[in-house]
């Protein structure tokens, strides 16, 4: 069943209707999120305007986590059922979690220099978000590496699972360890500690960035999936738009 | 009056470009894999 849905045939159908919802979708949502964090959302009574880097580093910091966690959970199911889909949503997602943990730093860096002085300290937050940063820089150095990709595809998956304990340790570092970095400011199970006119515009951003992964993720795997399946007849028969 | 400093002006402008730039090399490809496909 599982593996029904999640052929390369299947996939590369429905990515391209899902293509379609996730840029309306992600239009509406950045358009609204920008306007909110730029204009609409009021200046914060102590750190003024700078804290509208919140609108960008929070998605991109949420963003690198949760590609990361799409990463593990692609390679249990590719090292159990032996899914090709799952090899490639892992391999295609590693330059853009990179990307996401990267920006995050560097937004964070900028917030932080007006906020506390400084671009950078060795906080228990960000420094488990450098290393990180590392972990998918080390996946992408080993996936250019190896040449033999049906073997590599193994080893990558066992490396991802591996570095997933740091994923854990990010999201409760500031409550293990005195950090200067400050909570979080989403919470599921309870009241978020951010006013409702800051809120959603937060919350549409993070809607906005996930579209974005999702659109670039499926560009990337529909090409992915030509070049493995370059030879089959179902790629030829279907139109593609 | 809202009050864009150098930092917030960075922040957005270096998110906007990398956004963009992970966007444009798949999408390119992508344009010129349809291209190439027979009418």
């Amino acid at each position: 069943m599982i593996q029904t849905l999640l052929s390369p045939k299947h996939f590369f159908l429905f990515s391209n209707k899902l293509r379609r919802w996730a840029l309306g979708l992600f239009l509406f949502s950045i358009s609204y999120g920008l306007i909110g964090a730029l204009y609409l959302a009021p200046p914060d009574y102590l750190q003024g305007d700078t804290f509208r880097i919140i609108y960008i580093h929070v998605p991109c910091a949420f963003l690198s986590l949760l590609v990361y966690t799409i990463m593990a959970a692609s390679a249990i199911l590719g090292l159990i059922f032996r899914l090709k889909l799952a090899f490639v949503i892992m391999r295609e997602s590693v330059s853009l979690g990179a990307m996401f943990t990267l920006l995050a730093l560097i937004t964070g860096s900028l917030w932080g220099k007006p906020m506390w002085g400084t671009w950078w300290l060795w906080d228990a937050r960000l420094t488990s978000e450098l290393i990180l940063l590392f972990i998918y820089v080390g996946i992408l150095l080993f996936q250019f590496a190896t040449r033999h990709r049906q073997q590599s595809e193994r080893a990558v998956a066992i490396l991802i699972l591996i570095g997933f304990i740091d994923i854990p340790i990010i999201h409760f570092s500031v409550y293990w360890w005195n950090t200067l970095h400050q909570g979080a400011t989403l919470r599921f199970l309870s009241p978020s500690t951010i006013a409702p006119e800051m809120l959603h515009p937060l919350i549409s951003m993070l809607i906005a960035f996930f579209c974005y992964y999702l659109l670039v993720l499926s560009l990337r795997i529909n090409y992915s999936l030509i070049a493995l399946q370059q030879q089959t007849h179902w790629l030829t028969e279907n139109k593609i738009r | 009056m809202m009050h864009l400093n150098h930092y917030i002006i960075s922040a957005y402008l270096i998110v906007s470009i990398f956004l963009m730039m992970q966007w444009y090399i798949p999408w390119r490809r992508w344009k010129h894999f349809l291209n190439e496909q027979p009418s």
